[in-house]
């Protein structure tokens, strides 16, 4: 691993070279921001050695990894009770229309079948949606989409659910279907939700670009595309419900557990905490499993039958009805000085939002607040607008639109470099952020910017691998090509609150209980909390018992999504670990008669700072905490600081923090079949401080393989509405033969916002490998390819066009 | 439908069921077994979570009727590791930090286990090759196969 820790005072220093020649804005635009939210007092900064850790950047096992490898870890489909049901769902099989007839009479009559619900049977809110709720749990009319949920059957078992799906009668009233963005646009298209498809549209500007283009030397206009996605997570959505103590208890696979409380809540009218959601273990999201699957309908059934119930989604369902990439379109202008200044960018770009609204209004937010990539350019103009149709959900998946703008905020870069015949890597460090600089939202960089050290550990990594001599195809038939991208992420949801909290309590033996609200979905955040954990408590990573995402028990810890886990329940974490720790050292302090600020505690000792002699054990500690009737329990919650972002032009603080990174993709082009082979990936990341090392170049790892598939394989099918490549025999994700050397690096730039300055990576770690896929193809043909996937078929058509 | 008397080993003990003839093996061992490792992905032999090992090869148990399977030797997950010792392999996917969600583990340390047990030294590319029919959506599968190369050089005491 390789640790760059930046030096402030030199990037700062070359900071304003990007701005001050320019004649259009010389100062960085003055943005009226508001002030950042109220945040509730939090704990000071802990007491530990600066960055000398003791528990933090250690690669200590993952804390659910033994259960894994025995096989012993259970997911929702591998849970079972005594008298225990099986659900299925009734969907419709048109994208557009009405439900004209619906009789569930000889389905319910089959014996074994223990029920059959429709809407009728929902006795609060048939309403659900992250951000607007405008999904029905079950359809009362109107159909919007394949795939919309109309009843639920309960049976005895899994063969009997299937005949009383089968013996379900519908009539429908087809009307058109909305499949692209254009028709959804027209004024005599059908309306999907009210009176207009448009489902959000969004305007940031600062400066004045219009002028500044007069001002510009060169001028790169060019659009992108990127098509729709799917998760593809290997574990189909699960969940079992069942009754304990009268409590509706939901076993689940999920990234977001105390949303689904809410929304099965609401939709019985019963109060919140008669609802616990029960994380079950989670093979995987990506976004994919943030919204409601199969929670409100096992709910509704267990409700109606009082019996256990489990539902599985097979393979096909789970991916047609569970949310997609949208697909977006980005038109880009962008103009420089003849030294590779930045002065303007003047950018459109529409979405496909699908049927229902999703993660839609966060994924244009992100996608616009982050469309200029990590540089500094004084006047933009971004508009965007998504629009309902009745192609299959969009909603989040791991980048939030961040991986669709970077392909055209990145293949501007590239364009403009070969405009210009600059180093590509050059002209990225000459307009990149740095701490000072101003975004177009007016939000000031403070602190933690590390995106020119991740550009130069790059190039140096691509020197060390690669040189003119040696850098030759692999046979004659090959061609072959380096490419650059990079990027930049916010850290937590956009310009909005989003809180987590945690509960800590020191045991008498030195063993803690951690309760996080936070969702495992296999990144290995119960781990990175025991971390951040022990180490603010001076505890062994052993020491530390995490129960997560258990909604009776746990406190609410927001989404597993947006990169945020490690930053705001790590911040949490470490605040409740903080307050835990205020009244041991308060006792402690009595105890060698210390100033409690001068005391140390690391790895189950504590010391006097000046005098390490003056010391106790951790025991010794518990021992006279039990002597004075004292108990260390601590309360810790984070919320980053924000504020919303205007309406007007979108100023303000969308993010507290921002994670930065550059990958080099090497790749090899067929010019004989067209096939593409990627061979070596460097992928560097600017994640604060890495709490745990392995577990971020996983993260890294995984990512530049989904980035891989991302750009040069998959791909979603639609005909009118319906995804044809439901399964992994059509929808083509990378497999080991396709996983080329990865060389992870990680740089920790230095920033007081995360815990002890750790950001995030989960979302990021995707994100650069696109753009540099692209790159990388161009080199090595010869043409540009603006939409992606880039498949082969593709290459062939442009290179027989060329001929 | 008349039930069927299923004769096989599995995990080195004998088992003789009757189950339903339709029943595919991966529903046996996860249903009438109780062997949940093996998991389903996708039902059609195209994720390799369902892998076992039959008859040590590495075989895709979704696509197998149980008849199939009469007098076979399975082994599962749960069938690797001792009393209070793990498999080679087990321990170098904790060491390498080759476990995420979890859910394509159980059949990649299998498909690796009959990889290594019919070549004691593959190289880096038997091994990505070994493991091509299992799909890892969170991994990149690099450290998947270190933590294989690992499991090979301890087996090989190096
Ligand atoms: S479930 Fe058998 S290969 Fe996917
Ligand atoms: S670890 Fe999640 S699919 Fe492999």
């Amino acid at each position: 691993m390789k640790k760059n820790v930046r030096n402030p005072e030199q990037t700062t220093a070359t900071i304003d070279t990007s701005v001050r020649d320019s004649k259009v804005v010389t100062q960085p635009p003055q943005r009226k921001t508001v002030e950042p939210q109220e945040v509730p007092a939090q704990p000071q900064k802990s007491e530990t050695l600066d960055r000398d850790f003791s528990v933090l950047g250690k690669n200590v096992n993952k804390k659910d990894a033994y259960e894994k490898v025995i096989g012993k870890t259970q997911f929702a489909g591998d849970m079972k009770r005594p008298n225990m049901l099986y659900g299925g769902v009734f969907r419709s099989k048109i994208p557009a229309g009405f439900i004209d007839h619906l009789d569930i009479s000889k389905a319910a009559a089959i014996p074994g079948v223990a029920c059959v619900l429709t809407y009728k049977d929902i006795p609060g809110l048939n309403q659900t949606g992250i951000i607007i709720k405008d999904e029905p749990i079950l359809v009362e009319n109107k159909i919007r989409r394949i795939g919309d949920a109309i009843c639920l059957v309960a049976a005895e078992t899994e063969e009997l659910v299937e005949e009383a799906l089968n013996a379900i009668e519908i009539e429908y009233d087809e009307i058109e279907a909305v499949l692209t963005i254009d028709r959804a646009a027209e004024a005599d298209s059908p309306k999907i939700h009210g009176e207009t498809n448009l489902h959000q549209s969004k305007h940031l500007f600062c400066g004045d670009v219009d002028a500044a283009f007069e001002q510009c030397d060169v001028i790169v206009e060019k659009t992108y595309s990127s098509g729709m996605k799917s998760h593809m997570f290997i574990e189909p959505d699960a969940g079992l419900a069942e009754y304990v103590n009268g409590i509706l208890t939901i076993y689940v696979s999920t990234q977001n557990p105390h949303f689904d409380r809410g929304e099965v809540a609401n939709m019985l009218a019963i109060s919140h905490n008669k609802v616990n959601v029960i994380q079950a273990a989670t093979g995987g999201g990506f976004g994919g499993k943030l919204d409601i699957g199969v929670q409100c309908h096992l709910g509704l059934l267990c409700y109606h039958t009082g019996r256990p119930i489990k539902m599985v989604r097979k393979r096909e369902e789970s991916t047609m009805v569970s949310s997609k990439r949208h697909p977006m379109t980005m038109h880009y202008k962008t103009g420089a000085k003849k030294d590779g200044t930045i002065l303007a960018m003047k950018i459109h770009m529409t979405g496909d939002t699908g049927a229902y609204a999703s993660y839609g209004p966060a994924v244009i937010t992100r996608a616009v607040v982050h469309a200029t990539g990590p540089y500094y350019v004084p006047n933009v103009d971004i508009t965007a607008e998504f629009y309902y149709t009745n192609n299959p959900m969009s909603g989040a998946f791991r980048g939030f639109g961040v991986p669709q703008i970077s392909i055209a905020h990145e293949g501007q870069m590239n364009a403009l470099a070969r405009e210009l015949g600059m180093d590509p890597i050059d002209l990225r460090i000459k307009n990149a952020h740095r701490v000072g600089t101003i975004l177009p939202t007016g939000q000031e960089l403070t602190e933690s910017v590390g995106f020119v050290e991740t550009l130069e550990a790059a190039r140096e990594k691509m020197n060390e691998l690669f040189n003119d001599e040696t850098y030759q195809p692999s046979a004659p038939n090959k061609k072959r090509g380096l490419g650059i991208g990079c990027m930049w992420y916010g850290i937590g949801n956009t310009g909005l609150p989003n809180p987590a909290g945690a509960f800590v309590e020191v045991l008498g033996d030195c063993s803690v209980n951690l309760l996080v609200g936070c969702a495992d979905i296999g990144q290995g955040s119960t781990t990175v909390m025991a971390q951040i954990c022990a180490e603010e408590l001076g505890l062994n990573y052993e020491d530390i018992n995490v129960t997560y995402a258990h909604t009776m028990v746990t406190p609410e810890g927001g989404a597993t999504s947006a990169s945020r886990q490690t930053f705001i329940s790590g911040k949490a974490t470490q605040n409740a670990a903080y307050m835990a720790k205020q009244t041991l050292m308060e006792v402690a302090s009595d105890y060698l008669k210390v100033p409690a600020e001068r005391l140390i505690f690391r790895e189950r000792k504590i010391w006097d700072r000046e005098d390490p002699d003056t010391k106790m054990t951790y025991p010794m500690l518990m021992m006279e905490m039990r002597r004075i009737g004292k108990l260390a329990l601590g309360v810790g919650s984070y919320n980053p600081k924000t504020t919303y972002l205007s309406p007007k032009d979108m100023s303000g603080i969308p993010f507290e923090v921002y994670s930065y990174a550059t990958a080099i993709v090497d790749l090899e082009v067929n010019v004989e079949t067209y096939e593409t082979e990627v061979k070596n990936v460097i992928s560097v990341h600017d994640v604060g401080t890495a709490v745990n090392p392995q577990m971020v170049e996983a993260q890294i790892e995984g990512g530049v393989v989904m980035g891989i598939g991302f750009a040069l394989f998959e791909d979603v099918i639609l005909t009118r509405g319906r995804i044809k490549n439901l399964n992994f025999s059509d929808y083509i994700i990378p497999a080991a033969m396709d996983a080329p050397k990865i060389y992870p690096l990680i740089v920790e730039s230095e920033g007081e916002a995360g815990p002890f300055g750790a950001k995030g990576v989960g979302e990021p770690a995707l994100i650069p490998t696109i753009p540099a896929c692209a790159d990388a193809v161009e080199n090595a043909v010869g043409i540009h390819f603006g939409n992606l996937p880039i498949l082969y078929i593709d290459i062939a058509r442009e290179m027989n066009r060329k001929r | 439908m008349q039930n069927i008397l299923v004769n096989m080993t599995v995990n080195g003990e004998p088992i003789s069921r009757e189950t339903a003839p339709n029943r595919r093996l991966l529903d046996f061992l996860r249903e009438d077994l109780g062997l949940t490792s093996v998991k389903e992905g996708c039902s059609v032999g195209e994720c390799g979570a369902c892998t076992v090992i039959l008859n040590g090869k590495a075989v895709t148990s979704c696509l197998i009727l149980v008849g199939q399977a009469i007098g076979t030797e399975v082994v599962t997950l749960e069938g690797l590791h001792g009393e209070d010792e793990l498999d080679p392999l087990q321990q170098a996917f904790i060491d390498a930090g080759a476990v995420q969600c979890g859910f394509c583990t159980p059949g990649m340390i299998l498909a690796a286990k009959a990889l290594l047990d019919e070549n004691e030294e593959p190289d880096r590319e038997q091994i990505k090759r070994s493991i091509s029919g299992n799909l890892c959506r969170c991994t990149g599968y690099e450290k998947i196969i270190e933590a294989i190369e690992l499991a090979r050089d301890r087996r090989l005491n190096k």
